[in-house]
């Protein structure tokens, strides 16, 4: 069959939403309408109903609502509806409907094909009267969703046991319950052309700067992707412009963590259908920040971010350490490791570097796998990967002990900061190639590249490599160790206020 | 490059205090008389220190007479020709100095650590990196410039810690009083920092607030202080053995050992590579800003990619033809440094004065 790229681009551009049009005053018009848009639809429903001497329809998308809420709050008031004379006809049930009556906590106006379609497809009901410019829209949600379930990706343990859910409604009010300030704002976006997925902008008036927030919200306005499925696909947006390994802006699924950057000035986006929320800006020291830190005793809480940070440099750059040393520089090993290291290179057909290729390839590919599978499954892949086949490969002398011991030890490193593993496995890959092709030369060459590619990062014109450097002493106390709370309460820190910061307006 | 050069005047001194060091490490008293330069160079170590602080004070004052006493700024400022011969002349001071860089840099590798035959791999893969780093910024590299101070001060403390376990204070020996050799250290050690001016004079107007005295004079002493420390380091711990050694810093540093290291000059190499990153990479970016002022256009990536081909071209043919030597020579005897330093900024005022005098009029 002949592909034909023009037909497929013509098929696609059907996709993109058609001119937004206010709603006809004719009811049979307006379905009509309506029927063309949504190509008539298998879970549209219309009802029609005649109250009070005039036609209405009520529209709604089925499993988006709750049919025992619409029965008993919408269709049985309309049911028994009698208005007066002088009362009655399109306007008196309009009337009604607007204000006459509490049919729904949650009730909007919409004027355009597109606003009825957009409340229909969020779990409104939408009532649409004959002769009418505008329809009411009355909220009776009744999706099935997750609940409020403990965050499996930041577990913590002391402190909330919340983690934020799909609906996005949902985890505005977790931040809210936390946060009972008027200053805490929350303003509604959509994004994804065809998706037009509900995404929020929270931030504290006071504590974000205007411009931080401005600058958020055009770049998000700026976004012309047609499906927005998760709060990961507007992350690239609100980094810093250009390829790097790190972003500046960070994500979490504890509503917590979020209150606690809103309150030092950062600005929070909600995307509906995700429990991950995103934070603009985030500083590359926070990786190594966690809740436990805040409701530890200080002096572990600073031991475990210390913790935190060598295992960060373990990972990255000890098995390209190890090789470039065992390769290039062994007069530099101590004499009591030399016989143990050199040896298990001798006796292992693969050069140290193809070596700790094949355990690193060996262990991302039983990692990728154990991921994916049912998690029973993925266990046994688990303990046939690291067991039978680690051991196995020792034995049949095709690695060194040495090395599997390396490999296993950054791997375990390699989750103790785990929103950092993504960048961390390919700079661990990149600096094994820079060991074995340059030695200990490739390796701090590669280190000087890494920090200054770090440094040169910044978000919303906030470096993120502050407050380390540039570098800012009164932020020392909450950075690689915590002050206690007594010393945190003295003054507010503030994103903004970090040395380098490009200062956009006031607060 | 968006927001050039707005740097603090604390990253500035960091910059200007690791790019001094990275020329202390490898400091040659003198290429001749290599018996008795060991024992001249601690009698120039304790005069050039004065001259240096002079002349840093100098540079300091000019500094400090505005915001737009900076070389930099002063070729960006009209479109003269004048200017722009100034600016070119820079370019080549600071090429010089790069170069001079580069080709130190490389030969230090191939002599100390690898096989002279991948020479060009160690320059290849050193510009490229010096390209990558210098197209990110002058912010960029000030910003990681502070982290590497603190992974230098850990380094040094290593080195300091090594080399004091094999110090015998039977290897201090008074020096033996020669008159030329005596001046000819000094004027060694005083000719190195002229490059710390040239940087200071292009790089001051950029910086935010303007210059802090206080930094500077940190920065000096701590200059003066560590090359002190490093030559009295060097004789306790080598003696004699060190003045034959064209490196003697590093030979300390082999001998040197701490507890679970071996040998230190894993550490000096690390230091060295670091060091060398950020002083080529300063100079690169100096050079390529430099040049857009020449061009009187914005400077490019492409701009710093042809400067870091350049560079290692230039690189591989000094090493090619020996010219090693020759480069080390000019830049430590001086010359280079004083046209671009004395020369250069004579006729920038020069030509300040004569179009403040023509708008006068």
């Amino acid at each position: 069959m002949k592909f034909d790229a023009g037909r497929c681009s013509d098929a696609y551009e059907k996709l993109e939403p058609e001119a937004d049009r206010l709603l006809p005053e004719n009811l049979e018009d307006f379905l009509v309408e309506l029927r063309a848009r949504t190509g008539n639809s298998d879970d549209l429903v219309v009802q029609m109903h005649s109250v009070a001497g005039c036609q209405l329809a009520v529209v709604m998308f089925e499993g988006q609502i709750s049919n025992q809420q619409v029965s008993q709050l919408l269709l049985g008031p309309l049911g028994r509806l009698e208005l007066p004379e002088e009362k009655g006809g399109s306007q008196g049930v309009m009337n009604w409907l607007r204000s006459g009556s509490l049919l729904a906590s949650d009730q909007k106006e919409a004027r355009t094909l597109d606003e009825v379609l957009a409340f229909a497809m969020s779990g409104f009901a939408v009532v649409v009267v004959d002769g009418q410019k505008s329809a009411v829209a009355l909220g009776y949600q009744g999706f099935s969703t997750r609940g409020v379930g403990e965050p499996s990706s930041e577990v913590n343990l002391r402190g909330s046991r919340e983690g934020f859910c799909e609906i996005i409604t949902l985890n505005v009010a977790l931040v809210r319950r936390r946060i009972k300030s008027g200053l805490l704002t929350v303003e509604s976006l959509d994004a994804g052309r065809v998706s037009r997925t509900k995404v929020k902008l929270l931030y504290l008036r006071g504590a974000a700067s205007a411009g931080l927030v401005r600058a958020v919200r055009e770049r998000l306005r700026q976004v012309d992707i047609s499906v927005v499925l998760d709060s990961a696909y507007l992350q690239p947006f609100l980094d810093g412009g250009r390829f790097s390994f790190f972003s500046g802006a960070g994500s979490t699924e504890r509503p917590d963590v979020l209150c606690a950057k809103l309150a030092e000035g950062r600005v929070g986006v909600l995307v509906d259908g995700t429990p991950f929320a995103l934070i603009v800006p985030f500083l590359f020291a926070e990786h190594f920040q966690t809740m436990d830190d805040y409701t530890h005793r200080p002096y572990f809480a600073a031991f475990l971010r210390l913790l935190r940070m060598v295992s960060f440099i373990a990972t990255v750059f000890l098995p390209g350490y190890y090789v470039a040393v065992v390769t290039y520089h062994p007069d530099l090993i101590p004499d009591l490791l030399l016989s143990t290291f050199v040896g298990s290179v001798l006796y292992t057909p693969l050069p140290a570097f193809w070596e700790a290729v094949l355990v690193f390839v060996l262990y991302e590919l039983l990692r990728e796998a154990g991921l994916r599978l049912p998690r029973p499954i993925g266990h046994a892949v688990s303990i046939v990967g690291g067991l039978v086949i680690g051991d196995a490969a020792v034995t049949a002398g095709l690695v060194g002990l040495p090395m599997v011991i390396l490999i296993a030890l950054t791997a375990v490193t390699s989750f103790v900061v785990p929103s950092l593993y993504q960048p961390v496995t390919v700079l661990r890959l990149l600096f094994l190639v820079a060991g074995g092709t340059l030695g200990l030369y490739g390796i701090y060459l590669g280190l000087g590249i890494f920090l200054v590619d770090l440094c040169s990062l910044q978000t919303l014109g906030i470096p993120v490599t502050a407050p380390a450097s540039p570098f800012d002493r009164r932020s020392m106390r909450d950075l690689f160790i915590r002050s206690s709370w007594k010393k945190l309460q003295r003054s507010d820190l503030r994103v903004g206020d970090v040395p380098g910061a490009q200062k956009k307006d006031d607060r | 490059m968006e927001r050039q050069g707005l740097i603090s005047p604390f990253q500035l001194t960091v910059l200007l205090f690791l790019s001094r060091l990275f020329t202390i490490m490898t400091y040659v008293p003198a290429m001749e008389g290599q018996e008795k330069n060991g024992l001249v160079l601690l009698l120039g170590l304790l005069v050039s220190p004065l001259a240096q602080m002079a002349l840093l004070g100098l540079g300091l004052l000019f500094c400090r007479r505005g915001r737009e006493n900076s070389h930099l700024s002063f070729s960006a400022a009209g479109t003269g020709p004048l200017r722009r011969i100034v600016a070119a002349g820079y370019w080549l001071l600071v090429g010089a100095v790069c170069l001079y860089s580069v080709v130190g840099f490389i030969r230090f590798l191939a002599e100390a650590f690898y096989d002279s035959r991948f020479l060009w791999v160690l320059a290849a893969t050193f510009c490229g990196a010096v390209g990558f780093c210098a197209n990110r910024g002058v912010e960029a590299l000030a910003r990681a410039s502070t982290v590497l101070l603190a992974l230098t001060a850990v380094g040094l403390i290593l080195l300091g810690g090594g080399m004091a376990g094999t110090a015998d204070p039977q290897n201090f020996l008074m020096p033996l009083w020669d008159k030329n050799l005596f001046l000819q250290g000094i004027w060694q050690g005083v000719a190195m920092n002229f490059e710390l001016m040239a940087i200071l004079l292009l790089q001051s107007a950029t910086t935010q607030g303007g210059l802090r005295t206080g930094a500077v004079w940190t920065l000096l002493g701590l200059c003066s202080l560590l090359t002190v420390g490093m030559g009295l380091g060097v004789t306790f711990s080598l003696g004699y053995y060190g003045q034959g050694k064209e490196y003697p810093l590093f030979s300390a540093a082999q001998a040197a050992r701490l507890l679970f290291m071996e040998r230190l000059d894993s550490a000096f190499l690390g230091l060295w590579i670091l060091l060398g990153l950020v002083k080529v990479t300063l100079f690169l970016w100096l050079m390529t800003q430099l040049w857009g002022k020449v061009l009187q256009r914005p400077v490019t990536g492409l701009m710093t990619a042809v400067h870091s081909g350049g560079l290692l071209a230039a690189a591989l043919l000094v090493d090619a033809f020996h010219g090693g030597g020759w480069l080390t020579r000019s830049m430590t005897m001086g010359w280079v440094p004083v046209l671009g330093v004395f020369f250069l900024p004579l006729v920038g005022f020069s030509a300040a004065r004569h179009e403040e005098r023509k708008k006068k009029a």
